[in-house]
């Protein structure tokens, strides 16, 4: 299998690490030809501004495309506000294709940004330990979307179709948990797909 | 729930790789660094290449200025303190900036000892001109590195030699044998279980940018290919004469900073870059990345 992580700037190392804990070989995605022959794209952490900023035309597009083709991904934090539907703070671009309204940085400033040991039911028991850095808030879901997980009132992790979505991020532990479960999803596009 | 743990400070210097942070002095310059795509402003009262000229104490920024910036952009702002002050990093951890650089461009507070980081919240990134520097700071709790090169000199020389030396200095210890280490330690006059993490990971345990001198696309291009993971311009972007469409090409090239061909587009009819100097010719006295230890 081969798994893209969009490059431009943030988290996509530790992302990378975590995919080669689970043997996969990581690549990198910066131009719209990276996208070639991959199964499945992961949407780091970073600044969803300066993302927007780097990723020209067509890549813009390619990504688009791969999504209309049912393929999976996975977004964190700022990678969730570049798929977001409403961003109720921000006029910035977006996909649109996670019917989630967000609001950028709504816990605060770095002092605000923490880590809580959460309950995640489709990943049992243990607790999944979730940081939250500068962390958006999912303020609204549709009915498409299913809720995977929340502190308090707060939705923090969710599934669309071919969408998985958490507002902290799993690549900043050693918990395999939730990459195993898109590299799942992954797995199953691949084998309808051949 | 858990707050200001080592994990969250770093996880912030992670989400800063593959960018530039770029020093900017009110809140119209840190408007057009967000527009260009910094990934982080560095809020200050003079730039570095000013500060150089000035002459004088170089303080932290006043509060009221830090606030103006935080209010006029969305990405994190970081702000710096005097080497060893830290009252003035308890003051900027008060009003909330997200990032505190204990920096070599201020004049020092304490000519002795660096802040314990590990009593703060927030993260704190110091300079480095070598591997035992850079692993002294972080036994002090930072929880990012960055070359300190000649900051404003507009000229490289410095934090290509700073990132030279720590990458290789990182090589030699995963190469060497378990009995070697505390001799190393020794010299490199750094803590032993950190020399030994190193020595087992073959990477720093904290993120390592680049910093000091970068004052065009090709500079900020270099210094990742030498192995930083992200750069800070200071003086580069408001000292030249195009500083907008340079901090865009400087955004451009550290995230493509192994293609030529975007390198050469974002190369391509910029302005005079700032005019720098001639780092060899500087007295020791006058340069800033002799300040801490």
């Amino acid at each position: 299998m081969k798994i893209g992580i969009l490059a431009l700037q943030g988290g996509f190392e530790a992302h990378a690490g975590m995919l080669a804990r689970l043997n996969q070989t990581p690549f990198l995605v910066k131009k719209q030809k990276d996208m070639e022959g991959i199964h499945g794209l992961i949407l780091p952490g970073g600044e969803s501004s300066t993302n927007i900023k780097l990723m020209d035309e067509s890549l813009q597009k390619e990504i688009a495309a791969f999504y209309s083709k049912g393929y999976p991904f996975l977004a964190t934090c700022a990678g969730l506000i570049l798929l977001a539907k409403n961003i109720t703070n921000s006029e910035q671009f977006r996909f649109g294709f996670l019917d989630i309204e967000v609001k950028r940085n709504a816990y605060g400033n770095q002092r605000e940004s923490f880590s809580e040991d959460i309950f995640i039911e489709p990943l049992g028991k243990p607790d999944f330990h979730c940081v939250f850095i500068r962390a958006p808030k999912i303020e609204k879901t549709s009915e498409k979307v299913a809720v995977l997980a929340q502190i308090k009132d707060n939705i923090i992790f969710v599934k669309e179709n071919n969408i998985l979505a958490a507002s902290f991020h799993p690549e900043l532990t050693q918990d395999t948990r939730i990459h195993q479960m898109f590299l799942n999803m992954c797995e199953e596009k691949k084998m309808y797909t051949l | 729930m858990q707050i200001g743990t080592l994990e969250i400070k770093v996880g912030l210097a992670e989400m800063l790789k593959g960018g530039v942070i770029m020093d900017v002095t009110n809140a119209e310059q840190a408007k057009i660094a967000q527009d260009a795509g910094a990934a982080a402003v560095m809020a200050l009262e003079r730039v570095p290449a000013d500060i150089r000229k000035e002459g004088g104490v170089a303080r932290m920024a006043d509060v009221n200025k830090i606030m103006e910036i935080r209010k006029a952009v969305s990405i994190p702002v970081m702000a710096k303190v005097r080497i060893g002050h830290f009252v003035e990093a308890q003051i900027l951890e008060h009003i909330g900036v997200d990032f505190i650089d204990e920096s070599e461009v201020l004049t020092p507070a304490d000519d002795k000892n660096h802040i314990n980081k590990h009593d703060f919240k927030v993260p704190f990134v110091c300079g480095a001109r070598d591997l035992g520097e850079a692993l002294r700071r972080i036994g002090e709790g930072a929880a990012m590195i960055r070359t300190k090169g000649e900051a404003g000199s507009g000229n490289i020389v410095e934090a290509v030699r700073h990132i030279r030396l720590v990458i290789s200095q990182i090589k030699k210890l995963t190469v060497a044998g378990q009995e070697e280490l505390m001799s190393i330690s020794k010299e490199l006059g750094a803590p032993y279980s950190l020399v030994e993490w190193v020595a087992k990971h073959g990477t720093l345990p904290v993120p390592n940018f680049a910093a000091g001198g970068v004052a065009t696309p090709a500079d900020a291009a270099l210094m990742m290919q030498l192995g930083a993971q992200a750069v800070f311009v200071g003086s580069g972007i408001f000292k030249s004469q195009d500083p907008s469409k340079r901090a865009a090409a400087i955004v451009q090239a550290t995230t493509h900073y192994k293609d030529p061909e975007v390198l050469a587009r974002v190369s391509t009819g910029l302005l005079e870059p700032m005019k720098g100097l001639d780092v060899a010719a500087l007295p020791e006295k006058e340069q800033m990345q002799t300040r801490g230890w």
